[in-house]
């Protein structure tokens, strides 16, 4: 049974975590060229 | 393209998350115990599921490198970079919950199991990739040497998997009931993770693609307007 | 100048830098004889049970030794910033990487001469029965091992860490032909008939891989 909630467990926070990553850092890009370039906009050309 | 991609990621957040609780769901509700190996056989729902993705992140990769190499648009190579980068972690996910379910049901953490084992070999695929991203010198050679890879790294899975079957077939190992024909309830709730994963899987791309192409961005205005 | 002529320039020119320094071969060769000897002393001698590995041991040890070869493929070139001379090849790169990839292959032929003899002395393998199987699965395993450690060998030549990714690049790829190389040896040596199916798969993976280095090679030497 702890097998079971070991894998589980590994699978489902190791795709949280990673996912909070990639949002972390698409936070942080998005916020320095926000600046640059002249006002916000959700997508380029 | 490569917008609706980016722009899919919004959409395919909630419905992964929704797709999740509901193959959890099933997994403790609906899917029954099996005779032989009890609850642990349960693994079964959250190891195969993983192996779509993985391979998926594979043929990401290599098209993405063909595309690269064909049009020279940096779109191709970000949908190869971003399919490496998720790729390898449901790779890697198939490779250590593999053991977790070996080890209880056999005894033993490996089993040269045929997938297993070719599993195992695209990681160090995978991860020779993403040390040649990380070592050539250069952007533009990095790029066209990994789409290169790709491509040589893919005829070659044929050819590894006949290997692998060659060493490997040949051990009395019991093969992985995944593919024996699960009865109802057990295939639906196989299905449902497979499509809980491969929802994430298109979610965890889509945001990498956009940080891939957030970057370039930046590059240029650094090239642009240098000190901004 | 014609492609088939770049190709014997090229592989002439590496032939001629071969033989004159030495250094390549006589390094892969004291390489390979450390090995066999290393593993001729640690193995337990004799039981049936240590005879099955050797097969491929011996196949191990000619991989090794030939990534050592293989990673200063391109090192004259690299040094002496030659490599824009081989793009400026007046033909399909596909060439230079024949010549280059037929000098290799030279190479390993030689080293797995030497490493069959030293296996001879060494191990007591005995080669002759099983000569001509032996003499194909040789140069079938050396083909596909050239080609491939050619390609990647140009790829890693300017990146970092090149010892490091080198073998990181290679061992993936080139897993069938050792798998493959292993069981044909163990299978001649035994007396036992070779599978035509292996023979084939061994002479597919040469075909499709000296084809598909031959085209992407031009990609690679960008750079």
């Amino acid at each position: 049974m702890s097998y079971v909630l070991a894998a589980y467990t590994l699978v489902l926070v190791t795709l949280a975590l990673y996912a909070l990553s990639l949002e972390q850092r698409r936070r942080q890009l998005r916020e320095r060229l926000g600046g640059a370039r002249h006002g916000p906009r959700e997508f380029r050309g | 393209m490569e917008e609706r991609i980016i722009r899919s990621a919004r959409v395919l957040a909630p419905l992964s998350v929704v797709a999740v609780l509901v193959w959890l769901g099933m997994v403790v509700f609906v899917a029954p115990p099996e005779r032989v190996q009890g609850v642990v056989q349960k693994i079964l729902y959250v190891h195969v599921p993983c192996v779509l993705p993985a391979y998926l992140g594979f043929i990401l990769t290599a098209l993405g490198g063909l595309g690269f190499l064909l049009t020279r648009r940096e779109q191709w190579d970000r949908l190869a970079h971003s399919g490496a980068e998720v790729g390898v972690v449901f790779c890697s996910l198939i490779l250590l919950t593999g053991p977790i379910w070996a080890k209880p049901v056999w005894g033993h953490w490996w089993v040269w199991d045929l997938r297993l084992t070719s599993t195992l070999v695209l990681w160090f695929m995978y991860v020779a990739y993403l040390f040649l991203r990380a070592f050539v010198i250069g952007s533009d050679p990095a790029r066209t040497l990994a789409s290169v890879y790709g491509i040589v790294g893919t005829a070659a899975i044929p050819f590894v998997y006949y290997a692998v079957d060659l060493a490997r077939g040949s051990t009395l190992h019991p093969s992985n009931p995944a593919r024996e024909g699960l009865p109802g309830s057990m295939a639906a709730t196989w299905i449902a993770g497979t499509l809980a994963l491969l929802l994430v899987f298109a979610y965890l791309v889509a945001r990498r693609l956009e940080i891939a192409r957030l970057e370039a961005e930046a590059l240029e205005h650094a090239v642009r307007e240098p000190g901004i | 100048m014609s492609g088939p002529r770049v190709a014997a320039a090229v592989l002439a020119k590496d032939l001629l830098l071969d033989l004159r320094s030495k250094d390549r071969l006589g390094h892969m060769a004291v390489f390979a004889a450390l090995v066999v000897v290393l593993l001729s002393i640690s193995l337990p001698s004799g039981t049936p049970a240590t005879r099955v590995w050797i097969p491929t041991l011996i196949w191990v040890v000619f991989l090794f030794t030939s990534l050592l070869g293989l990673g200063r493929s391109f090192q004259a070139e690299s040094e002496h910033g030659a490599i824009a001379l081989l793009v400026q090849a007046p033909c399909d790169r596909g060439w230079v990487f024949l010549g280059k990839a037929g000098a290799n292959l030279l190479a390993l032929l030689g080293v797995e001469v030497w490493t069959a003899i030293l296996c001879t002395v060494f191990l007591d393998i005995v080669w002759a029965p099983a000569l001509p199987e032996i003499l194909g699965i040789g140069l079938l395993g050396a083909v596909g091992l050239a080609a491939v450690g050619t390609l990647l060998s140009a790829m890693a030549s300017s990146a970092r860490f090149r010892e490091f990714l080198l073998p990181v690049l290679l061992f993936p790829l080139v897993l069938p032909v050792l798998v493959l190389a292993s069981r044909m040896t163990a299978a001649a040596l035994g007396g036992d008939a070779i599978p035509v199916g292996w023979w084939g798969w061994l002479a597919l993976y040469d075909w499709v891989f000296v084809l598909i280095s031959y085209f992407v090679f031009e990609y690679v030497l960008e750079d």
